[in-house]
């Protein structure tokens, strides 16, 4: 009996991190998923399935969800495959090294490799650039080109800090920013002028 | 009270901060132990409540283990930007904004720690 209790006790501490940290705030967010509020007003008022409509109805919303869809398809299977190559190959001193390799990324924080990948496709000063410029290859613009962007930051989790903004040439401001599209419409619903 | 005297016997790494980032003026340095410190702990305080779960997940047979330990696997898969935002009002409302603790304490709960360090103390045989 007493041993029992000791194995709740060990579980004790996880769990209440985790329930604090991570259950709770999961129904809050859901709760909140329902109200519209700005962070600073003490009313949160009930706007039941508005704000999902309000996405639904937006181009940036179905764009995201393209964008999404394109990096799973591409980039799930590809880590599938290495996961069960790993898993299939004679266990020799290679194959333990390279699973460590495998797993590195998952250990490794998500600011380093996006300092190191931007270097490495950086346009100018990039490895990759000094590679093809060695094969007489043009300089590619790899996180500038809205076409070639995400398979160039599928190859991590899309972590880079220089985003990859839509083409400024074609002059598609609200491309480029789809947050200040959503508020720029949240605003309007709520001033004077939209509810007189 | 001693200022980390006599000769260095009681700087600790909170102390030597202060006395490196705002009597010498050497920001950077200061600001690179505030890392460290961050870091110690974050790694100390983490492993320790993830591996005593991680433990009786391992190693002991109680109703409701596998379930908790289901619920510990899930949290693998949510994203964290879900919790983001309920995680700020948490801990604005506890007041712990802009303190150490409001950037440890949500980074000690680590189900991913806790699942790795159990399968691994599955693989250490048991004695006798």
């Amino acid at each position: 009996m007493l041993r029992k209790l000791t194995s709740y006790l060990f579980i004790l501490p996880l769990m209440a991190f985790l329930a604090v940290f991570t259950y709770v705030p999961i129904l809050q967010s859901v709760n909140l998923s329902f109200r519209g509020w700005d962070f600073m007003s003490p009313m949160k008022s009930w706007a039941g399935l508005e704000n999902d409509q309000l996405l639904l109805s937006t181009r940036d919303f179905w764009n995201a969800v393209k964008v999404t869809t394109i990096f799973a398809v591409i980039s799930v299977p590809l880590r599938l495959a290495l996961a069960i190559a790993s898993y299939l190959v004679r266990e020799t001193i290679v194959s333990r090294v390279m699973r460590g390799a495998l797993f590195l990324p998952s250990v490794t924080s998500t600011v380093s490799i996006a300092v190191v990948f931007s270097r490495v496709f950086s346009t100018d000063y990039g490895m990759i650039h000094a590679g093809l410029a060695w094969l007489g290859i043009e300089r590619v613009q790899w996180m500038q080109n809205p076409q070639l962007a995400l398979y160039v930051l599928g190859r991590r989790r899309a972590a880079v800090p220089r985003l990859p903004a839509g083409d400024p040439a074609a002059g598609d401001a609200h491309h480029l920013l789809p947050a200040v599209g959503l508020c720029h419409r949240r605003l309007s619903r709520f001033s004077p002028s939209s509810t007189s | 009270m001693t200022k980390g005297g006599p000769a260095g016997a009681t700087d600790m790494i909170a102390n030597m901060l202060y006395s490196v980032g705002f009597t010498l003026f050497d920001i950077g340095q200061g600001s690179a132990l505030a890392v460290i410190l961050f870091v110690f702990l974050i790694a100390l305080a983490g492993i320790a409540v993830a591996t005593m779960a991680a433990y009786a997940f391992a190693r002991d047979r109680f109703p409701g283990g596998n379930l908790a330990f289901a619920a510990v696997v899930a949290t693998l898969m949510i994203p964290s930007h879900i919790t983001r935002i309920p995680n700020y009002l948490t801990l604005a409302k506890a007041g712990l904004l802009d303190s150490y603790a409001g950037l440890i304490l949500p980074a000690i709960s680590s189900g991913f720690a806790a699942v790795f360090l159990r399968q691994s103390i599955r693989d250490i045989p048991r004695a006798g």
